[in-house]
């Protein structure tokens, strides 16, 4: 009886196309001051996230101040009014929450998951931080020393750590898209706390900001909570945002970079693509996918598996907001040149221009989203996360969170193919020869 | 109209004493919500299988996992041999073609591993049956391909090479050979000589020994039902030999009886890894287990914890520093301080670890941090309910560490239990300075002497040198 039951059920999913396994209801208003508000309401744990999103990343810095919205990440933990310095971290686990931060080319994301009982303490930081952070020199001091550890463990001291600020400063020639994540230490040591100060006053502001609640809440309750503590913060001057534009790359860009805590050496193919709220950026990503998700998908299965040339290829659309930057990574295994595995890969990505992909290929496409799209959604930390950045960056339609799929599907093979033309192109893309440092001093 | 203006302002005056709110108080926490694992649902099949049911129906997807709970062993001078059998598990079957059994899981969009003692695959519920059924086929019935064999020994060499400059892949594998000894099956490591030693032979016979329904676990969590998952698992399982558990020997690691500086010399190092190591008995059994959680969360269990204020947020020498235990039931678990390190700062890393260390077993901790990390035990746990797959995990640990049956369900109120007194006892006997190694892996150029003319507590410590290998080098 129950196996029958099962069988139907499955039969009737696969004849179902659009089939949503959870719709995630939510609701958004704004402040008066601006700061944009989305809830979502999810009783079945009693736990809650709150998080605000400042839409303030590396492209907004001065350039000759780089690293202030990752600074800030950092700054930003030091202390309000009401916490003293150095109980951020105490407050929030002494309450049973977690906590963290991250920053992008285009946001900052700050956050703390609570059980439930403590929405309202959740709700009162991250006012506090949008209100009065403390930002003195000795915050300032103590976070510079800090941050260059970051960068020396992320960056310096690990195996292929530079590849991305190599890869920016060759596609990027106007927009900030030059400028990484971490910064420039001696922008961070020249620094003034005016300057902090100033950053802070511009962007940390309600109408630049985006508040997500999501999780086992009571709405009004939350609703008269979200009043009572972010009402009052005062509203700053509209950001404008007027970054130049790049020109098109019509000649191959060759470069070499050299790393000293690696062996192997590694070729980065990157190609500037569309904003992340395009199309043709969610068409690179099927591309991407197709390309080099899976044992069975074409680049590894052909440099990894059968050729047995590479030991590692990856392809992947990093979307941000005004540009995207489409990257094919790959490591040569035993004597493989880089040349040889450039002519490879383009082999492959020469047919998604010229062929149609197989239907059984786009079969497999469709069938990878939908496992991502549900994935994605079964966090409640990932979905207040997702809602966030959904407003943000895709003209406000938060329910993409609920849609998306729907576009991805709606992708077909020709539009793929013609993407692929579209950008692809070995005249339109970096070349960079990622090697080890010991080479350099051979040559 | 007049009514409805009358209204209006009424409705933003109401809302005007509502925001008054006095926001230089600390709201406080409302009632605790309840913790509420649940069990999973169990069979137990003839052939000594044990299967583990959560259901879930929150998204249309499901997972299943394989454990086989077999004793730790060593690879000696084959060392890679496990790593190599689960390369090459889950490359199709004796059934099933490698290429078509990869481009069926990927068209599924599901994924599937099969490691060296157990498999993991997951799926769309529309899927999941036969994302099971392959899994099971893959871990039953092998193919071992002699040209899949060569490649992966080939990958393993080309990875090794590709790890030799990282600072922190050497920090780690001295770090566990002065902590295990090379003997033991978490000191030993993977080199080239090992690797090429290993036969297609070896990993069949470590197949057999690994693999067998005795001590095996399956756990099914997501959209699907108790009974379909049992009939499932009879269908692809029932018939698996139940084979037997081979016991293995090896040597019981040991700690140093005066505190050291081991040094590791990596010429490329921009940064210092510290650690602080030393091992000790302590599994879920032992009834120091919840003093000693709490102990080591003081001491470094996150931001708030003394490592942290102390060496980044009051000193900035690094981007954290933390504290960490391995708990293990079937050898001696690692205790490990830690931090990266600028080289400039590396001896005052060193004394100011060690000094936490120290600080611990000498004073009692406060009653604050007692009670701030208590709060943080508790939170943890609630918030770990989101996940089904943790309930399945605590119902493994149960089973495979003789816990007793209501050991989850009574952690938050032992936890709850701990006094000062108990973290002064277990601090004293576990974080005795004298019974550590401090491990620092750098340039030996830039950090050598100041480390060479540490003192702590007076005392000059003693330096030992090692290579990226943990070859004793004598000066």
């Amino acid at each position: 009886m129950k196996k029958l039951n099962l069988s139907i059920f499955t039969i009737f999913l696969i004849n179902c196309q659009f089939f949503y396994p959870q719709k995630v209801a939510f609701e958004e208003y704004d402040l008066n001051n601006g700061l944009h508000v989305i809830l979502h309401q999810d009783n079945s744990v009693p736990i809650v996230t709150t998080s605000v999103l400042y839409h303030v990343g590396s492209k907004d810095e001065n350039p000759e101040r780089t690293g202030f919205a990752h600074f800030f990440e950092h700054l930003l933990f030091e202390g309000t009014q009401n916490i003293p310095k150095g109980k951020w971290f105490s407050i929030v686990t002494g309450n049973g929450g977690s906590n963290n931060a991250y920053t992008t080319n285009d946001f900052t994301y700050y956050y703390e998951n609570f059980p439930s009982n403590n929405l309202k303490l959740g709700l009162w930081m991250e006012s506090e931080r949008m209100l009065h952070p403390i930002i003195d020199q000795n915050g300032v001091d103590t976070q510079n020393e800090v941050v260059k550890e970051e960068k020396r463990m992320r960056y310096d001291n690990s195996p292929y750590g530079k590849w991305n600020e190599e890869v920016k400063s060759y596609l990027y020639k106007l927009h900030p898209y030059s400028q990484t994540t971490i910064g420039k230490m001696e922008h961070l040591d020249a620094a003034t706390l005016e300057e902090f100060m100033a950053f802070n006053k511009k962007h940390y502001i309600p109408n630049n900001a985006i508040l997500t609640v999501a999780g086992d809440i009571d709405i009004p309750q939350a609703k008269k909570w979200i009043e009572d503590y972010f009402g009052s913060i005062p509203k700053g001057p509209e950001i404008e945002r007027n970054f130049p534009k790049e020109l098109p790359i019509t000649e191959t860009i060759k470069a070499e970079a050299f790393d000293s805590n690696i062996q192997i050496p590694a070729i980065f193919l990157a190609y500037r693509t569309p904003g992340r709220n395009s199309r043709d950026a969610r068409v690179l990503d099927v591309i991407s996918t197709y390309l080099s998700q899976g044992k069975s998908s074409k680049l590894y299965k052909k440099l990894v598996d059968d050729q047995k040339m590479s030991l590692q290829v990856a392809a992947f659309n990093l979307n941000d907001e005004d540009y995207s930057t489409y990257v094919i990574l790959c490591l040569p295994q035993g004597e493989t040149q880089l040349e040889t595995l450039i002519t490879e890969i383009d082999e492959e990505v020469l047919k998604v221009q010229k062929e149609l992909i197989s239907e059984k290929d786009y079969q497999k496409l469709q069938n990878q989203f939908e496992t991502e799209f549900v994935n994605s959604n079964s966090t409640i930390e990932g979905i207040t996360n997702s809602l966030a950045e959904y407003y943000t960056f895709y003209d406000g339609d938060t329910n993409l969170i609920n849609k998306e799929l729907d576009i991805y599907k709606s992708i077909g093979r020709e539009e793929i193919r013609k993407v692929a033309q579209k950008y692809l192109n070995p005249n339109q893309r970096l070349e960079l020869h990622y090697l080890p440092k010991s080479q350099k001093e051979e040559k | 109209m007049i009514r409805a203006l009358i209204l209006f302002v009424s409705i933003g005056f109401l809302s005007n004493t509502q925001a008054q709110v006095d926001r230089s108080i600390q709201p406080q926490p409302g009632p605790a919500p309840k913790i509420n694992f649940g069990t999973p649902q169990e069979h137990k099949f003839k052939n000594g299988l044990t299967l583990m049911v959560v259901e879930n129906h929150k998204l249309p997807k499901a997972s299943v996992s394989l454990s086989i709970d077999n004793p730790l062993y060593v690879e000696g001078e084959k060392k890679g041999m496990s790593g190599l059998l689960s390369s090459m598990m889950g490359k199709g079957s004796k059934n099933i073609p490698k290429d078509d059994f990869e481009e069926e899981v990927d068209f599924m969009g599901a994924s599937l591993s099969v490691n060296s003692e157990g498999a993991y695959a997951s799926a769309l519920k529309r899927y999941f049956i036969r994302i099971y059924e392959m899994m099971a086929d893959a871990v039953l019935n092998p193919n071992f391909l002699e040209e899949e064999f060569n490649k992966e020994v080939d990958k393993t060499l080309e990875g090794l090479k590709s790890d030799e400059k990282d600072v922190k892949t050497a920090a780690r594998r001295v770090e566990n050979l002065l902590s295990y000894g090379k003997d033991h099956p978490y000191g030993e490591y993977v080199s080239k000589e090992s690797v090429n030693r290993v036969t297609m032979g070896d990993l069949e016979k470590l197949y057999q020994k690994n693999f067998h329904a005795q001590n095996a676990y399956i756990t099914i969590v997501g959209d699907i039902d108790f009974e379909i998952a049992k009939k499932l698992t009879q269908k692809y399982f029932g018939k698996w030999a139940k084979g037997k558990v081979t016991p293995s020997n090896f040597p019981k690691p040991e700690n140093v009886t005066q505190t050291q500086i081991a040094f590791v010399e990596m010429s490329n190092a921009v940064q210092s890894e510290v650690s602080v190591v030393s091992t000790a008995n302590l599994d879920r059994n032992n009834p120091d287990y919840y003093a000693l959680t709490i102990a080591n969360q003081i001491l470094g269990g996150g931001g708030e914890a003394r490592l942290f204020i102390n060496l980044r947020e009051d000193k900035g020498y690094t981007y954290g520093s933390y504290s960490r235990f391995s708990i293990n039931h079937k050898t001696k678990s690692q205790m490990r301080a830690f931090a990266a390190v600028r080289n400039a700062v590396t001896d005052s890393a060193v004394v100011q670890l060690l000094y936490e260390i120290d600080r611990m077993s000498k004073e009692m901790v406060s009653e604050e941090e007692l009670k701030l990390v208590k709060e943080k035990y508790a939170g943890s746990l609630i918030r770990s309910m989101e996940n089904p797959e943790n309930i399945a995990n605590f119902a493994y640990n149960t089973k495979t560490q003789n816990l007793p049956a209501n050991f989850y369900n009574n952690l938050l109120e032992n936890i709850q239990k701990v006094t000062r007194e108990n973290i002064s006892r277990v601090s004293k006997k576990y974080f005795d300075p004298s019974l550590m190694r401090v491990v620092v892996t750098g340039k030996e150029s830039d950090i050598l002497t100041p480390l060479e003319n540490i003192k702590f507590n007076g005392q000059k410590l003693k330096v030992l040198y090692f290579d990226k290998y943990g070859n004793a080098m004598y000066r």
